[in-house]
């Protein structure tokens, strides 16, 4: 390779190959689907109903696929970011081709990707606006780049961009589609194409302009919060004894790792998006319960996102294996599976305090509760008698859920294997997405069939989620008897009484809350449903997951 | 090769046949290896030559794939806790959490050891003139190689294991380091097993070593016997020799002309006539540094 232009691209397919190979698989695979399938199936509504989601589907993931290739990143341990190859900076080019060099690449690999797609696979399919697609495709890959390169030192905020940057993308694709109902010259796709070539000009330059400070030594993560939090932090009174054993040592090491980040974030959410949101609608009484629902809501999804990071060895660590610093302590992996389940517990304690503080004092001081009065009448009667346990194990009920979406995948993050956590972190994405997508395309047959037989479907269907549930129940307790089988006998007691004790609570919500009229006899569903919601096995096998990655 | 072994009673650690690899490459291939109590082990090695695998092993990191592993007499594996409450660990890059505060790290490791000693920790800390507020990620390079061996030492474990110590240390902290471990060995007994390519270091310190190449264990012994077996000649030959001489069991030749220098491992009796054959005669006999010795050792292993 006499060029280093050719070298780093060379890299970079290096780097990437197996995800590019998937991507132009997926395309390859659906093509031949195309040309195999005889064109009466093809032209068909059913044809196309069957072929549209699968063709859908991967294409989406070979576009994320490709956008994974072009995540042209590494971790700097001087700086203790991942950014721009900091390596790089020693070659003798210039920034502007470093910057440029993977742009170009990451730009002409989606087009023609994008290009296949569209010539290859959906050729009976009526595209509207093609080449609008095909400029915000290749805007969306420089400012995913310059996002990653500019924002190397700013992790927590990075990962905002990139997920509010990625879930808009959808409605900025979908703008000139409002041009029929909205007919405003902002509309129309040759003005916003203009747009966003200029904006993408603008990430252009802002990445070069980052790289290069960061070539000569500059774009420090240090900002000024932290360095200000950091002074907070040298003020506030620290723990000077000692500590009464290992597993204190060990919860206050996870504590401080993590067990602040929920609270913090649910007290940021709270106070920066819903309480202002709350605070100017205050006087509309539907907006009572909406607030209500998403103030509930939120521990439960910050948890199931922070969760990702607490099941780790190291929450703010990418590397999954377990640091030398933990392996050699002497402490049995049970001790440190157990010390992140208690910190788990006080986290989630502290922040549904926090919730319920706040529920108190927006409906005390600002809420317009008249529509939730109404509905809260109505339970009452409803509930005539039953009605203070029903709300009592319904919030233990979410303290219990919220605890179980930051451990539930303890024995995934603790075993150091990277395919185990993507694989699960990819079901969780991905068999909802599918399910959506099924649901949609299917939504008028599915219809149909419910109007048409509805008694019918309605006994499928339960009997379904009866023997899916009962399957369920079964393969855990199987799977719990063999991953306690190497716990202690006393940790294995302790763990069955906080289980027993908060499945007995959700069985009780199960009963209590059928309503009174229960035609479809959904209270077995609602036990069954109990039996499985607070985790068993998985715990038990998180301490093996940890033996495994501290052994090697 | 196989090398003489003290009966496990007497061993801190005591590894049998221990092979391990990582995808096609051998890392450790056959290694046996005996600690003895109180000594100072140097294990000696190139770069990537499978020290820091062989210390993963005993400190329970890696499972062994053939052969075992006993420290203290137990399974590190098996027994994790138990063998690592008697273990005191300094790894080549201290991967000690930069959050820390220097009191904070040996508050949180005094926890996981009841030997643990405040005052023998505080006179470390003050004698490494580490701050106790300071916070770990602000440390330089031998200032934190400093913390990470004052929290391994301070409960003075009955192993000191130390990988790599002092690489890409100033020979001042280097020093520190080294009188550090000599002390705690000499005041207690204790045995201190540590790993370093820096040969000077292994030699002014160790009793004990082995060496490594390439997985292979190729010497293996106490230090004043292994450089007391070591010879090398200087031989003066009559006439100029286009090729290096042929000497049975010489680990290196090197020279030209009519000047050649040999290295033995023993072999010294039978070396006068082998010369004599050759039209050779021996002008000078030095006892090797340990660098020599592990070159010829090193060049040996590769040829064979």
């Amino acid at each position: 390779m006499r060029s280093p232009l050719v070298a780093l691209a060379w890299e970079i397919w290096q780097r990437g190959r197996r995800a590019a190979c998937l991507a132009a698989g997926s395309v390859g695979l659906c093509a031949l689907v195309n040309l195999a399938a005889p064109e009466s199936l093809r032209a068909s509504e059913t044809g196309q109903a069957l072929l549209a989601p699968l063709y859908g589907l991967l294409m989406v993931v070979s576009l994320l696929l490709c956008f994974s290739v072009f995540n042209y990143t590494e971790f700097n341990s001087t700086r203790e970011w991942n950014g721009f190859p900091y390596r790089l900076f020693a070659l003798p080019l210039r920034t502007w081709q470093l910057v440029a060099l993977p742009m170009f690449l990451g730009v002409l690999s989606v087009e023609l990707l994008y290009l296949a797609w569209m010539k290859l696979v959906l050729t009976h399919e009526h595209i509207a606006m093609l080449e609008w697609f095909g400029v915000l495709l290749a805007a969306y890959m420089i400012f995913y780049q310059a996002a990653l390169w500019s924002l190397a030192g700013f992790r927590i905020t990075r990962i905002l961009v990139l997920g509010i940057g990625g879930a808009s993308s959808v409605g900025v694709a979908c703008l000139p589609l409002f041009m029929a109902v909205v007919p405003s010259p902002w509309f129309s796709a040759r003005r916003l194409t203009a747009i966003v070539i200029g904006l993408a000009m603008i990430a252009l330059g802002i990445a070069w302009a980052s790289v290069s400070r960061q070539r000569c030594g500059g774009g420090r993560r240090r900002s000024w919060l932290k360095a200000q939090l950091e002074r907070i932090g040298d003020v506030i009174p620290r723990r000077t004894r000692g500590f009464a054993g290992p597993a204190a040592a060990q919860f206050w090491f996870e504590w401080r790792r993590a067990g602040l980040l929920l609270p913090i974030c649910t007290a940021l959410v709270l106070a920066l998006i819903i309480a202002p949101f709350a605070w100017f609608n205050r006087d509309d009484p539907k907006y009572a319960m909406y607030v209500l629902v998403r103030v509930i809501a939120i521990p439960l999804v910050l948890a199931f996102a922070i969760g990702k990071g607490f099941i780790k060895p190291e929450f703010w660590s990418p590397n999954l294996a377990l640091p030398a610093f933990l392996g050699v302590r002497p402490l049995a992996a049970g001790e440190f599976v157990i010390s992140k389940l208690k910190v788990a517990a006080l986290s989630v304690a502290i922040t549904w305090l926090l919730v319920v503080g706040f529920i108190g004092f927006w409906l005390r001081f600002w809420a317009d509760t008249t529509q939730l009065e109404q509905l809260w009448t109505q339970f009452r009667m409803f509930y005539p008698h039953s009605w203070h346990a029903i709300t009592l194990l319904y919030l233990a009920g979410f303290i219990v859920l919220t605890w179980r979406c930051l451990v539930i995948g303890l024995w995934v993050g603790l075993s150091g294997k990277r395919l185990y956590y993507i694989g699960s972190l990819c079901l969780q994405v991905i068999v909802p997405t599918v399910l959506l997508i099924a649901g949609s395309i299917w939504s008028e047959s599915i219809d149909a069939e419910f109007r048409d037989h509805p008694e019918r479907v309605q006994s499928i269907v339960l009997s379904s989620i009866g023997w899916v549930l009962a399957l369920a129940i079964i393969a855990k307790a199987w799977w719990g008897v063999f991953s306690w089988s190497k716990i202690t006998s006393r940790r294995t007691r302790q763990y069955l009484l906080l289980w027993s004790g908060a499945t007995l609570g959700f069985i009780a919500l199960g009963v209590l809350s059928q309503p009174p009229f229960d035609f479809n006899r959904l209270e077995h569903l609602y036990v069954l449903g109990a039996l499985l919601l607070v985790p068993f096995a998985r715990i038990g096998r998180a301490p093996a997951s940890f033996a495994g990655n501290r052994h090697g | 090769m196989k090398f003489p072994s003290p009966s496990s009673a007497e061993s801190v650690v005591a590894i049998t046949d221990l092979s391990r690899r990582f995808g096609p490459k051998v890392v450790l291939n056959d290694i046996s290896l005996y600690v003895p109590r109180g000594s100072v082990f140097g294990l000696v090695g190139e770069n990537g030559a499978g020290k820091t695998t062989l210390i993963k092993h005993i400190l329970g990191l890696l499972r062994a794939e053939s052969g075992t592993v006993r420290v203290f007499g137990l399974d590190p594996v098996a027994d994790p806790v138990a063998v690592l409450g008697r273990i005191g660990y300094l790894s080549e890059q201290p991967d000690l959490p930069g959050w820390m505060r220097v009191d904070e790290l040996l508050r949180y490791t005094q926890a996981f050891y009841p030997g643990w000693d405040m005052a023998y920790a505080e006179r470390l800390r003050a004698q490494f003139g580490l701050d106790p507020a300071q916070r770990l990620k602000t440390l330089s390079k031998g200032q934190m190689a400093k913390a990470g061996l004052l929290a391994a030492q301070a409960h003075r474990p009955d192993l000191l294991l130390l990988d790599e110590p002092s690489s890409g240390l100033d020979p001042l902290v280097r020093r520190d380091i080294l009188e550090a471990v000599i002390r705690t060995v000499a005041e207690e007994g204790r045995t201190v097993f540590f790993s370093s390519h820096l040969l000077e270091e292994i030699e002014r310190v160790s009793d004990h070593i082995a060496m490594v190449h390439q997985g292979r264990m190729v010497l293996y012994g106490a230090l004043d016997e292994i450089k007391a077996q070591h010879r090398r000649f200087t031989l003066h030959f009559e006439t100029t020799q286009a090729e290096p001489p042929v000497i049975a069991g010489a680990l290196s030749i090197s020279g030209m002309g009519k000047e050649w220098t040999v290295m033995c491992n023993g072999g010294r009796t039978e070396l006068p006539a082998v010369t004599a054959r050759l039209g050779a005669r021996i002008v000078a006999e030095h006892t090797p540094s340990l660098n020599e010795i592990f070159v010829a050792h090193a060049g040996t292993a590769a040829l064979g």
